[in-house]
């Protein structure tokens, strides 16, 4: 029979896979951070006045706060001053041009992943993706760009789209989250390095999955990526992200923004598998992951959803967001969150209904093991404004071991006497009769715990994409691999 | 130590705390800034009520078989009272007066405030401070209280109450606290009620608060339970401009059930927050929480439910649930279900939902012949009643009934209905 | 196939069984009865294997390996099929996914290939039919919001398609109507055969009408207290068990 004991050695079992170091020549800025830091990055990224005055903004707002302790988690607070904030493998010419000029280790790192970044292998066949390859604090490759150029898309690095495309990215950059937003958000405002710009034109429907591999690689480095993605009116984009970093010892700082802008009748699936290096079983080494997503729905009958599988990452504090703002608009909030060893993860959504008929949904699914922390944190917001708006929540947590912890934090603030509300919340253990059940029908334990995980997660793992689905199931299986018994 | 210098302590430390402000977590969506002057007044110098009899008749609940406890402004009330003589219930001032200020452990134990007890406040030191009065019940071991003890609060001015119960091994008991404001002065009503449930003790608990529109009310209901202990609570939010109230529960010894039941209807600007927080400490324990709120007109509730599960708190049973209906535009409510769990072998849930009332079974209603304004007030008041089925006591039950009733926008035309 | 020797198994620190013998051979069927509490459903959990059982002393011989020795699905690999009493719902896993990993797993112990999708589909359509069981509930969550009865169909319709050596049925006639209980007699004698056996518990005489028992037993005070065949099973229906009982009692005194 299934012991506590059994599965807690099964778990402990898991390996990350995406542990290596390449071994590739960079140019890395000296640890510290002050305001020639930030005028460097901006000069390495040949950018104008009016980006650099942003993030020295930025950067003086963010001197006058503190870093937030409310989240559940615990960890050494990072030292700003003792990490790098640019990291760029050397290269022959600036941000990536065609392939060909790109460094061949680069190509094998990304390939050792999983992630091809030649287009023949596309397009021999078997997926439509077009990648945007971000290495530490660079990007270094853009696939399909030819094929997006044709359909009006813009697909390239962020650092680009200042260069190229200035008058978009300054209607929309830090709309959605300001640079006083919150802590790591004004950090991330002062010295972002790179990251993607995604700008789909009125009526288009982005003609292939677009996604970005995001790659840790340099010591001492905090990525500091910034995403920003416009679906204009009518248009259509499906987004999905990836990230991995070497097994060190050391933590290393990822603080992210990601802004979507949605305007009428748009609608925007954003995926992410966060697979950052979770630290070793003792609790060292590994990511912590603070980043701040958000979207917002401007338009009427715009549509936005996050889906997440957080399996990685030594601290995690994340909130993937949506501001119904527009009427008739939808957001949609799913999430695996898988915590082992001493992962930490405080994680959630913030739905805040502005306009009428909005309508939101949250699954969250949480499974923590081992001497796992994960909170659920979330907030529901009705204005006065949103009549007739629609929630549904539904967080469950899965529990694996008696040393393991889960919390819910749910708020709900409801203003208007027209908003229906519902909210469901369980809390249980892998039941050891549903586990002697499927041992009965001839499953070994391993299978088991694998299965009804599986199918803990299920109403999640159905809405990711097809790439994303496969990969998902596949790192939920590393994380419960081992042995039992 | 004696019962005066935990006091003195108690007061230095709400001195050092104050009052607590919305940036506390806690206190985000309640703010209680308008009895700092309240706070200021001092309320001994008022002279007391007359006529003091007929509003003791007056308010209290007809006809109901109990025993009655009576206090008026913080002072207990002997002439108006009628105790149990194999029981012991008596005044905590008289008692307290009686031992010389050196009261049994047991006693002292229940004025002192330590600044780290779940969901302490200044407040809660205030009161330990300042209590005037209380009652006091010690139900034996082995002894079932014949009938329920009711205990009715009249205030007029500012008050700290500050009551005990300590149910014996295997001792029943049934008390209903009833509040009821006369005043339309900004009067604050304090109170703290320290139970004990001993192996094996029953309590029905039951708390009505009625004031005056005027009155802020604070109180704090904290229980300890021992082995295979029962508690329950109904508290019922009817009165009050500003009423909050913490519960705080901890299942210590294995085998212990609770379940706190709350029922809020409100109107005009009223504003009621209920925090709960029930420890899971002890194996095998069983929690049940159920709180609904009927909002119209400008009111606003905050439900925050907190259920720890503490290491070691195996074969844990708790649900919670929290309804909420807005019967109009500019009603608000703001609820928080929390679970804190350190423990892997649980069974947790809670859900809370806000909406409108079904529209199947309105039209179910009108297809029989019931007006769509009567089939609304039906269902609303259905929806209410809900927690009070888990009330044994029908007399009460009936009293609360009438008064909600009487608060919901037609509730009049409805008396025939429901028979 | 199977040899219970003086069993004695308790739960927490309460023995519910008390020194069984039981011996069943390839082909036989087999009907546990006795009254409620007797021990009737711990005797099929424990050959099966389930946890939270203290087996104190005595012996479970299957094939003649060491049945106690083995892991739940050890078991189930070797042919050992329990119809539970109360199936469990698990929410998210798939009925057709759930059975063909299991038939996979088995398949790759006798070091046979696993079974593609469509073979695996035609055997569970053919299986599924035999039970009569709503193909929907192939793609549906194991066990979730079917009803009683859906369960204990689903249940047969499992072991028709896991095709297991010796079948326990705790208590699969309970909740039936006489309908399904047809249905679920069927499947079961579909399984019937010279190297299978099956040992039913049960309350009622009434699923004996449809599944023919070798041999009848019953199972009181943590024993087998008497033996016989069908007609046993009526006189308990009339008699009830005390004469059982007293009648144990009366040879042990004698003894």
């Amino acid at each position: 029979m299934a012991t506590n004991e059994q599965i807690q050695k099964q778990l402990a079992g898991q390996e990350y896979e995406a542990g290596f170091v390449t071994d590739i020549e960079s140019e890395t800025l000296p640890p510290g951070l002050n305001e020639d830091t930030i005028r460097h990055i901006s000069s390495i990224k040949g950018e104008p006045d009016w980006m650099l005055d942003w993030r020295l903004a930025a950067y003086r707002h963010w001197l006058t706060m503190e870093e937030p302790t409310w989240a559940a988690v615990d960890y050494t607070p990072t030292d700003y001053q003792s990490i790098s904030y640019y990291s760029a493998p050397k290269s022959k010419g600036d941000g990536p041009g065609s392939l060909d000029e790109v460094d061949p280790k680069l190509l094998e790192t990304y390939e050792k992943l999983g992630i091809p970044l030649r287009e023949q292998e596309f397009l021999a066949g078997v997926t439509n993706i077009a990648v945007d390859a971000v290495f530490d604090s660079v990007s270094v490759a853009t696939t399909f760009k030819s094929k997006l150029t044709e359909a009006g898309v813009i697909f390239c690095p962020i650092s680009e789209a200042i260069r190229e495309h200035p008058e978009l990215v300054k209607k929309y950059l830090g709309t959605v989250v300001p640079q006083q937003d919150n802590f790591f958000a004004a950090l991330n405002c002062a010295v972002f390095t790179d990251g993607s710009f995604v700008y789909i034109p009125k009526g288009v429907r982005c003609p292939m999955e677009l996604s970005t591999y995001f790659r840790i690689n340099a010591l001492n480095t905090g990525q500091f990526e910034r995403t920003l993605i416009i679906a204009d009116e009518g248009a259509y984009v499906s987004y999905l992200e990836g990230c991995t970093a070497p097994m060190r010892d050391e933590n290393q700082l990822h603080a992210a923004v990601v802004e979507l802008v949605l305007l009428d009748d748009a609608e925007i699936k954003y995926a992410t598998v966060q697979n950052w290096y979770p630290g070793d079983e003792n609790g060292v080494g590994g990511i912590y992951n603070f980043v701040t997503k958000r979207a917002e729905c401007r338009g009427a009958r715009s549509k936005v959803s996050w889906t997440q599988v957080e399996t990685g990452s030594a601290i995690t504090w994340k909130y993937p967001s949506c501001i119904l703002k527009g009427d008739d608009s939808v957001g949609k909030f799913y999430s695996v969150a898988v915590t082992t060893h001493c992962q930490q993860a405080d994680t959630g959504t913030k739905m805040i209904h502005l306009g009428k008929n909005t309508k939101s949904t949250i699954i969250s699914k949480g499974i923590s093991a081992g001497r796992a922390q994960q909170s659920y944190r979330g907030l529901v917001r009705m204005a006065k404004t949103a009549e007739n708006a629609r929630n549904y929540t539904q967080c469950d947590s899965l529990l694996l071991g008696d040393a393991c912890a889960a919390h819910t934090f749910p708020y709900v603030e409801v203003k208007n006497s027209t908003a229906s509300l519902e909210h469901e919340a369980t809390t249980s253990k892998i039941g050891e009769d549903q586990l002697f059940y499927c041992q009965q029908r001839g499953l070994s334990e391993e299978d088991a715990v694998n299965m009804i995980v599986n199918g803990f997660c299920k109403d999640v793992f159905d809405v990711l994409p097809m790439e994303f689905a496969v990969e998902a199931n596949r790192l939920i299986e590393i994380s419960l691999e081992g042995s039992v018994g | 130590m004696s019962v005066a210098a935990i006091r003195r302590r108690a007061f230095d430390l709400f001195k050092e705390t104050g009052l607590p402000s919305t940036r506390h977590e806690d206190w985000k969506y309640t703010d209680i800034s308008r009895i700092q002057h309240v706070l200021s007044i001092d309320s001994s110098s008022t002279a007391p009520i007359d006529n003091h009899a007929s509003i003791i008749n007056s308010t209290a609940i007809a006809d109901l078989d109990a025993y009655k406890a009576v206090l008026v402004d913080g002072v207990f009330d002997d002439a108006h009272s009628n105790l149990p003589e194999d029981v012991t219930v008596l005044s905590l001032a008289a008692f307290l007066n009686d031992m010389g200020g050196q009261a049994p452990d047991d006693i002292q134990r229940l004025f002192e405030v330590r600044g780290d007890e779940p969901l302490f406040n200044g407040l809660l030191a205030l009161n330990s401070a300042k209590a005037s009065d209380g009652v006091l019940l010690c139900v034996a071991n082995n002894t079932v209280l014949e009938k329920p003890l009711y205990i009715q609060h009249i205030s007029t001015q500012t008050n700290f109450i500050r009551h005990a119960i300590l149910m014996g091994k295997q001792a029943e008991a049934e008390v209903i606290e009833h509040y009821v404001g006369v005043s339309e002065e900004k009067a604050l009503s304090s109170l703290s009620s320290n139970v004990i449930l001993k192996q094996g003790a029953r309590l029905q608990h039951i708390r009505i608060q009625q004031e005056s529109n005027q009155q802020t009310h604070i109180a704090r209901v904290e229980v300890k339970q021992l082995q295979d202990s029962s508690y329950t609570l109904h508290a019922v939010e009817l009165g009050c401009a500003l009423s909050r109230v913490d519960v705080v529960v901890a299942l210590a010894e294995q085998g212990a059930t609770c379940a706190l039941n709350g029922l809020f209807v409100l109107g005009g600007r009223q504003h009621v927050d209920h925090h709960t927080r029930i420890d899971h400490i002890a194996p095998h324990c069983t929690s049940r929480e159920n709180y609904r709120t009927v909002l119209d007109g400008r009111s606003r509730a905050v439900f925050n439910g907190k259920v720890v599960v503490h290491k070691g708190a195996v074969k844990t049973d708790s649900a919670q649930s929290n309804g909420n209906l807005l019967l109009s535009k500019h009603a608000e409510i703001d609820t928080k279900p929390e679970l804190e769990i350190y423990n892997d072998d649980v069974k947790c849930a809670h859900g809370a939902t806000v909406g409108q009332l079904d529209e199947q079974q309105l039209f179910y209603l009108r297809s029989r012949g019931i007006s769509a304004v009567a089939a609304q007030e039906l269902l609303t008041f259905a929806f209410a009643d809900e927690v009070l089925t888990s009330m044994s006591n029908q007399q009460v039950r009936a009293y609360i009934e009438g008064i909600a009733f009487a608060k919901l926008p037609h509730g009049a035309e409805l008396d025939g209905l429901l028979g | 196939m199977l040899v219970i020797k003086d069993l004695h198994v308790s739960v927490v620190g309460k023995e519910i069984l008390k020194g069984l013998n039981l011996t069943i051979l390839a082909g036989e069927v087999h009907a546990i009865m006795g009254p409620n509490g007797a021990g009737k459903s711990t005797l099929a959990n424990v050959i099966a294997g389930r946890g939270g059982y203290e087996i104190t002393s005595g012996s479970v011989t299957y094939k003649n390996k060491d049945l106690l020795a083995m892991l739940p699905e050890e078991r189930a690999w070797a042919g050992v099929f329990l119809a539970f009493q109360y199936p469990v719902e698990i929410p998210g896993v798939n009925n057709t996914y759930l059975l063909k990993a299991g038939v996979n797993a088995k398949r790759k112990q006798q070091d046979l290939d696993a079974l593609d999708a469509i073979d695996f589909m035609k055997i569970v359509k053919e299986k599924a039919k035999l039970v009569e069981l709503d193909p929907s509930f192939l793609s549906r969550s194991v066990n979730e919001g079917f009803s009683g009865g859906e369960k204990k169909r689903n249940e047969i319709f499992q072991m028709a398609v896991l095709e297991p050596s010796l079948a326990l049925l705790d208590e699969t006639d309970s909740g039936l109507d006489i309908d399904a209980l047809r249905v679920v007699a069927k499947g079961v004698n579909k399984l019937r055969g010279e190297d299978r056996a099956i040992m039913m518990v049960t309350h009622y005489q009434r699923l004996l009408d449809y599944i023919e028992p070798d041999f009848v037993h019953v199972l009181a005070n943590g024993k087998i207290l008497k033996t016989g065949d069908k007609s046993l099973a009526l006189e308990l229906e009339e008699r009830g068990y005390d004469w059982v009982k007293a009648e144990a009692l009366g040879s042990e005194k004698s003894v």
